[in-house]
């Protein structure tokens, strides 16, 4: 049966018709791929840049507090002045050929101040830091967990001894690392 | 002027403040004291494991058992570490050789202030006699509560150049006395409290390895 055929006017509406996208976006593996290996890259380049760059700068930017021979830090309640710098004879447990080096720091804490063996650190004349090896003191300091308390407004005399493996090295200065200082040694005195 | 009784030498020489004194009662008569020592010998056959301090600290020799300075954290870690079952103390030292297969001595058995007040010969023989010791009763691990003990026991019993021994890293030594494996963890006194973290990771690598 044939189909009645219009032969009207045709509208604009009728002409302007809606079209069905119905293909599919097809994701580039390769790009996909690509995104992955940039952003793995990105975390490696922060991560080296956090550990490697990073210090340099904020050293450079926040540099550590140069305390002169004589002169005292005296840092948010915190205060040092090195008085004496010693060679002694090395002991029975230090290995052979090594020196052993005395500072007396005169020190008052206003504020808690916990002192552990990595707290003042002598730097050699070679760039090597070696760590506190032990503390005297003639006040009311004590050994807690976490390292010697020093007794809250009370100036004491802190003596400490630094076993340097390598005996020909010189002491140059004296690092506090919190809050972050140099000292200047004064003279070795005699032994 | 020291400060009184307080061991105030820093982790990096590694004493110990542990301390015996001599005739102290021994629980289950399994510590033994011998003329000389100021603690009993806490060691026995079949041991898991043996704590090797450098010398009894002066508190410790004065309250009669291993570690008892309060400002020392071996047994608050020890308690930690998942050797022991349960929360242990100083007090605790004579029953761990039952309870845990846990013994205790050390490099030397003068008390002292310091590590470094003891003398070159006193250092030598008790390196020797330490050597004895652990050849006699041959735990399987011996633990060295510091890295500067194991470099003077290894240096004067073991015959190791000292140089190779600075290098060393941390956990078990390549040596063997009898089937007895060296271990070697940072100090457990508070001056060393920036190693404390890897101390206790090292005494749980311990722990995991009897438990394997």
């Amino acid at each position: 049966m044939p189909v009645p055929r219009y032969h009207g006017p045709v509208s604009q509406q009728q002409v302007v018709r809606r079209r069905v996208d119905t293909e599919q976006k097809v994701e580039d593996p390769g790009r996909r791929g690509c995104l992955w290996l940039g952003a793995i890259l990105g975390i490696i380049a922060g991560v080296l840049f956090a550990f490697f760059a990073m210090p340099p700068l904020l050293a450079w930017l926040f540099p550590p507090e140069h305390i002169a021979v004589g002169e005292t830090l005296d840092h948010e309640g915190r205060m040092a002045t090195v008085r004496e710098l010693r060679p002694l004879a090395s002991a029975s447990v230090d290995p052979e050929g090594s020196q052993r080096w005395r500072v007396i720091v005169e020190v008052r804490a206003d504020r808690t101040w916990v002192l552990d063996n990595e707290t003042f650190q002598l730097r050699l004349d070679s760039g090597d830091e070696v760590p506190t090896a032990a503390f005297d003191h003639d006040g009311k300091a004590q050994t807690t967990e976490k390292g010697l308390r020093l007794p809250l407004g009370e100036p004491i005399l802190l003596t400490l001894t630094f076993v340097v493996p390598d005996g020909q090295a010189q002491p140059e200065k004296l690092i506090l690392d919190d809050p972050q200082a140099e000292f200047d040694l004064p003279p070795p005195s005699q032994p | 002027m020291l400060a009184g009784d307080e061991p105030l030498e820093a982790g990096v020489t590694g004493t110990t403040g542990s301390a015996h004194t001599a005739g102290a009662p021994s629980a289950g008569g399994l510590a033994h004291s011998s003329p000389g020592r100021a603690l009993p010998l806490l060691l026995r056959p079949g041991l898991r494991f043996v704590f090797i301090g450098f010398n009894p600290g002066l508190e410790s020799a004065r309250r009669g058992h291993y570690y008892a300075y309060r400002g020392n954290v071996f047994w608050k870690q020890l308690s930690e570490s998942g050797l022991v079952s349960r929360p242990v103390t100083c007090e605790d030292d004579r029953l761990l050789m039952d309870e845990a297969g846990i013994g205790f001595t050390d490099l030397c058995l003068r008390p002292t202030l310091r590590a470094d007040q003891l003398t070159r010969p006193e250092i030598i023989e008790g390196a020797a006699r330490l050597h004895a010791e652990l050849l006699e009763y041959q735990p399987r691990i011996a633990v060295f509560s510091g890295k500067g003990i194991y470099q003077l026991f290894g240096r004067y019993a073991l015959g190791i150049a000292p140089g190779e021994l600075a290098n060393r890293p941390l956990g078990p030594q390549p040596e063997r006395i009898g089937v007895t494996i060296p271990w070697v963890i940072p100090s457990s006194s508070g001056l060393a409290s920036r190693h404390h973290r890897r101390r206790l990771e090292l005494l749980r690598e311990l722990a995991a390895s009897v438990h394997a």
